[in-house]
């Protein structure tokens, strides 16, 4: 999983650890589907900036498929025309990358 | 722009907030936002979804924080269900990851804060990621330190989410009311 630092979480050199992550969160392991798409959103991400700021992009298992004004024209692109499973799909602003921007996240106490 | 709330009060007294499904209780100047979340396919926010409360904090830098208790009380999803964005972010130097939902805010009555616009539907909130959702001792990530994360006692609808909307955001002091005007798409 990419965080702010760019680490894995999780996803040490224990063995247990991955063994333990893999049944639980399996999306998140390097080579499923959804993090090739992530890895293929982040190799594409300096070339869209120049190309498509502030516009929308779809990904299914690491490969681009759209690029669209709207999310919601590429969400009814990729599960309703593609019917595309949601766990494949990174379907994202193309944006400086958030994760790069911040820090702990900082919650108001209520 | 759209109106989506319009001169909807906040008090400087604590106040009940009442739903379908939902007693709780707002402190005194917390501005209360009524929402709902749907699985990120379902495009649509049908008249029966469920709606909830939640706080509009500025100074929460995120989008949405919502626990999986309230999740699953309210609106009826279970957070294993959302699927994950693939990437995450940090509380309290622990990693939690993002899972994409719909997030919707429902137009208020001109003037009222928990009666709702009887012509507009909800709006949708487009989010370039998606929530985060943790508390109640669940492990919601690979990291199990995730599990002793606290949520609030009520969800929290941060400043991210309206910048990605790119939403117009007042605030009335002086009479204390709120105006939120979203983009249309």
């Amino acid at each position: 999983m990419k965080s702010e630092d760019d680490s894995l979480s999780g996803l040490s050199s224990d063995g247990d650890s991955a063994d333990s992550m893999a049944v639980a969160f399996p999306e998140l392991l390097p080579d499923s589907p959804l993090m090739r798409s992530q890895s293929a959103f982040e190799r594409d991400l300096p070339e869209l900036l120049t190309t498509h700021f502030k516009q929308w992009v779809a990904y299914a298992d690491g490969q681009r498929l759209r690029v669209g004004k709207t999310q919601t024209e590429l969400l009814r692109y990729c599960f309703v025309e593609r019917k595309l499973s949601p766990k494949r799909c990174v379907i994202t602003r193309i944006v400086p990358s958030s994760s790069s921007e911040i820090d702990d996240i900082f919650i108001e106490s209520n | 722009m759209i109106p989506v709330l319009r001169a909807m009060p906040y008090f400087s007294i604590p106040t009940s907030i009442v739903g379908p499904g939902v007693h709780e209780r707002a402190s005194g100047f917390q501005i209360i936002v009524w929402v709902s979340i749907t699985p990120i396919d379902q495009l649509v926010c049908e008249s029966g979804t469920p709606r909830f409360p939640a706080i509009l904090d500025s100074g929460f830098s995120d989008t949405v924080l919502i626990s999986p208790v309230q999740l699953r009380s309210w609106a009826k999803l279970d957070w294993r269900s959302l699927p994950l964005r693939g990437i995450s972010r940090r509380f309290e130097g622990i990693e939690v990851p993002v899972r994409c939902v719909n997030l919707w805010i429902h137009p208020n009555q001109y003037g009222w804060r928990d009666l709702f616009d009887p012509v507009q539907s909800a709006f949708r909130i487009q989010l370039n990621d998606g929530i985060i959702v943790m508390g109640n001792q669940e492990q919601v990530g690979p990291d199990p330190q995730t599990a002793r994360l606290s949520a609030k006692r009520l969800p929290l609808l941060g400043l991210r989410a309206l910048t990605e909307a790119d939403a117009q955001l007042r605030i009335d002091a002086a009479l204390r009311q709120v105006w939120l005007d979203l983009p249309p798409e």
